[in-house]
């Protein structure tokens, strides 16, 4: 199906396609206010376990991502209550050292052999199970996005004790949302692993994570498809500018994420900013128009 | 009649500091009782407990005599409190419309995957819920515009076509007429009734004496985090000691005013 | 004995590091997530130094003063127009990560991902005997500085006027900035006093190393996140007793367990903190909301 595109050429689909699982995962997270540093953790839950029971047992390559993806998901759902009870930096340290654990834990212990990581893991991933992969994500999420459970998520990102004061669960919302991603990540980090045949301990660390934010945080919090399309994008610019791989590229990833933060912190889809230029293509010309009903406090000052 | 909300011996510290303290008060179904006193007696405070925000230290709470006083926010929405807020919580950048529809998050019937008709279907029929209270709060002519482009008053209407969205048995008003003129909050006053007349009973904390003499049927007074005294709307004015501790920190020649400051 | 002197000077080194980003934290309210990378680049800088024949003390000072420059440079490029535009909490520690990659990338391609010698030629070498033992001379200097460097924070914080104001400025930003104090000039004294003193520490973990290398401080922000939360965020003498705490812990755990738990003391610290007081040291401000 893809014999066309040249070698290189579908090393780097694959990279990106995978590449859009974990920004899946961030984003579902982020989607109900989840400010999670943890998902390098189970992308290395993930590859490692698939790594493992591909170079370790019989059993073929479906098990283990079907294992990586399971065991991802749990040890989300397990350290979901402690990490989803902690607030704002609390959370964020809670979730960097949950996954700074799982990494060392993997450094240290002798099966998943230490700082050295495992090589010869079999090339079983073909873009076509990628596209499929992605395909039921992107399914779930628009049904999730459709559904009314869609418009409580956000709630429960925008406001949480609001939204608890409507009605909404907002403790079982997060935690679905926390598992999900787990597994989400834990599968991206399985099929990773089944294509590069090496991994070791030290790839799941901030400069995935930054990329990955990158994307997720300027795509923006309204719809999945916003940082999905934003992930291919990028990925086909930087092909056309061949700044691919390279030390500069996390240079450039870097900048990119703040500048776009001091720019629109709420990614590019915010609805304010639009509002806000929608205002001024209106006025141009005129003098600023009064907005539908000036607020009390300012139609009394002179 | 039968008493809806029933607080007994309700205390709530922060430290040492006893902002509610032990509280007892009944709302009989099906009536607007109000809640008054002078800034920082505790009415926020009691709003909170009852809407679940806080637990009490001590007491019990009951709704339809159902102890509440552990439930979380969520479940006591569920069993039909819902509440406005003393400073407004609207989700700012979202339409009228949206705001109302998450208020109408329990009565969804299939609340994840739907497809396909069905969910066009509830949808569309949730919709017209929203619009019907959004209409009868006057706001129909800003359906879809972003809530942070409205007037405060606007604001307030909004929030209460939300928390009735919920379907309440017992809606909480913290000062829904706060920065409200005359105009204003004799309409909000009109629409407090018109809510009741439907059996909704109404828990009002303002500070608006005309409003709260006009539509209450009973009222509370706190001071201090205790309950001073409760009668009906006209005679609890007359009350030497509404006047003292309620007006006294407004006028100057009340006897022993407490401190401004608290 | 001797463990317990490697324990406090490594804990030295923690406390010097945790020092500065619980000042940050507490006067700006901000978790600087590339303050391992303000060290590394500060190591880097005290080693160029030497590279040039600069004495040893000059070559700190040389590392201090550019990691300050550098932490005050993230502040005012990153931080200050975040802090402008009133951007949520989470931006910051998004901001921070993204300028720790960038600070790590670039070293990474300029020292071409290689481990660099550190020169331990003028620190002292050696070791001298107390009451029977050998305790190393270098780890003696290195708890003697920190000590010097503690006491000087202390004074600062306590007795002089720019102390003041940053403590001022920590307990509340308008009252103080309504009483006469520039609060940007307070941060950047902080990012510059947080920066001198990672690098430091940075410079003591290159010499007992004998090497540095871009990814040297990477370990460390954790370590550093460890140390302030058990020492209390925001609480500059906690930093300290938890940095020498967490130091002669893993000493000890590392000689009498196993050099496992050596790595895995740091977040665990972190996560029995946490889940002991899943409100952390936020609850307040929780109850206060509405």
């Amino acid at each position: 199906m893809f014999d066309w595109l040249e070698p290189l050429q579908l090393f780097r689909l694959d990279t990106a396609l995978i590449l859009t699982l974990l920004v899946v995962s961030v984003h579902v997270t982020f989607r109900v206010g989840i400010m999670s540093l943890a998902p390098m953790g189970f992308a290395a839950v993930g590859g490692y376990t698939a790594a493992l029971v591909s170079t370790k047992t019989e059993l073929p390559f479906a098990v283990g991502l079907l294992a990586a993806t399971l065991l991802a998901g749990a040890i989300g759902a397990l350290f979901a209550p402690p990490v989803l009870r902690l607030r704002g930096i609390y959370m964020a340290l809670g979730s960097l050292a949950l996954a700074q654990a799982i990494v060392v834990l993997i450094r240290i212990s002798d099966f998943t052999n230490g700082p050295n990581g495992i090589a010869g893991i079999p090339v079983e991933v073909k873009t076509e199970y990628l596209i499929i992969a992605l395909a039921v994500a992107f399914l779930v999420l628009e049904l999730g996005h459709r559904s009314h459970f869609g418009r409580a998520a956000k709630a429960v990102r925008l406001d949480e004790r609001t939204a608890e004061g409507l009605g909404i669960n907002v403790f079982r919302v997060r935690f679905v949302a926390f598992t999900a991603a787990g597994a989400i990540a834990g599968c991206a980090g399985a099929l990773e692993a089944h294509r590069t045949m090496v991994i070791s301990p030290d790839q799941y660390g901030f400069a995935t994570l930054v990329i990955v934010f990158t994307y997720v945080l300027v795509g923006g919090n309204g719809h999945w498809a916003g940082p999905v399309l934003l992930t291919w994008g990028l990925t086909i610019l930087r092909d056309l500018l061949q700044v691919a791989g390279g030390h500069w590229e996390d240079i450039v990833y870097g900048v990119l994420l703040v500048v776009v933060l001091l720019v629109a912190p709420n990614g590019l889809s915010d609805r304010s900013l639009y509002r806000g230029l929608r205002r001024r293509w209106r006025d141009r010309g005129n003098p600023p128009s009064p907005k539908i009903d000036e607020p009390a406090e300012k139609v009394a000052s002179p | 009649m039968t008493a809806l909300l029933e607080l007994s011996g309700v205390s709530k510290h922060f430290g040492g500091m006893k902002a509610v303290d032990d509280v007892s008060f009944t709302v009989r179904q099906g009536a607007i009782c109000g809640l008054i006193g002078p800034n920082g007696a505790g009415k926020t405070t009691v709003v909170n407990l009852i809407s679940g925000y806080l637990k009490p230290t001590t007491g019990t709470i009951r709704l339809a005599g159902a102890d509440v006083a552990d439930l979380r926010p969520h479940r006591l929405a569920a069993a039909g409190v819902a509440r406005t807020y003393q400073n407004l919580q609207l989700f700012e950048e979202s339409t009228v419309l949206e705001n109302v529809l998450i208020g109408r998050h329990l009565s969804f019937k299939g609340r994840r995957w739907q497809m396909g008709r069905t969910r066009r279907r509830e949808e569309a029929e949730q919709h017209e819920v929203a619009r019907r209270l959004i209409d009868r709060v006057g706001l129909t002519g800003v359906i879809d515009a972003d809530v942070a482009e409205l007037s405060y008053g606007m604001r307030r209407r909004v929030e209460i076509a939300r928390a009735m969205a919920t379907e309440p048995r017992l809606l909480l008003l913290d000062e829904p007429t706060a920065g409200m003129n005359r105009t204003e909050s004799d309409e909000i006053g009109e629409l407090i009734r018109s809510i009741n007349d439907e059996g909704v009973t109404v828990l009002l904390v303002d500070h608006n004496v005309r409003l709260v003499t006009e539509v209450c049927h009973r009222v509370v007074v706190l001071d201090w985090g205790r309950v001073l005294t409760e009668a009906g709307p006209t005679e609890v004015w007359q009350d030497q000691r509404v006047k003292t501790a309620y007006l006294g920190t407004h006028d100057r020649n009340a006897v022993e005013a407490p401190d401004a400051g608290r | 004995m001797q463990q317990t002197i490697n324990g406090l000077a490594l804990g030295s080194t923690y406390a010097l590091l945790g020092v500065g980003v619980t000042l940050v934290w507490g006067v700006l309210g901000i978790l600087n997530f590339a303050h391992a990378q303000i060290l590394t680049w500060g190591s880097f800088a005290a080693l160029a130094a030497l590279h040039l024949g600069v004495p040893v003390p000059l070559a700190i000072l040389v590392g201090m003063v550019a990691a300050g420059v550098l932490s005050v440079l993230l502040d005012l490029a990153v931080l200050a127009p975040l802090r402008a535009r009133k951007a949520p909490e989470f931006s910051f520690v998004v901001a921070t990560i993204g300028v720790s990659l960038v600070l790590t990338t670039i070293l990474r391609t300029y020292t071409d991902a290689q481990t660099e010698a550190f020169p331990r030629q003028g620190f002292p070498v050696g070791a001298f005997e107390v009451a029977g033992q050998n305790v190393p001379r270098l780890q003696v200097v290195m708890l003697a500085i920190a000590i010097v460097a503690m006491a000087g924070l202390a004074f600062w914080l306590n007795r002089t006027r720019s102390g003041r104001a940053v403590r001022a400025v920590a307990h509340n930003r308008e009252t103080a900035e309504l009483l006469g104090v520039n609060s940007q000039l307070v941060f950047s004294i902080c990012f510059f006093v947080a920066g001198g003193l990672a690098a430091v520490a940075g410079i003591f973990v290159a010499a007992s190393a004998a090497q540095v290398s871009y990814s040297s401080g990477d370990g460390l922000l954790l370590v550093a996140f460890a140390v302030i939360i058990l020492g209390g965020m925001g609480s500059v003498k906690g930093a300290i007793v938890g940095g020498l705490v967490l130091g002669v812990i893993e000493v000890y755990a590392t000689s009498y367990v196993s050099s496992v738990f050596r790595e895995i003391i740091a977040f665990a610290t972190i996560l029995a903190v946490l889940v002991a007081r899943p409100s952390g040291f936020f609850g307040k401000k929780e109850a206060a909301r509405v």
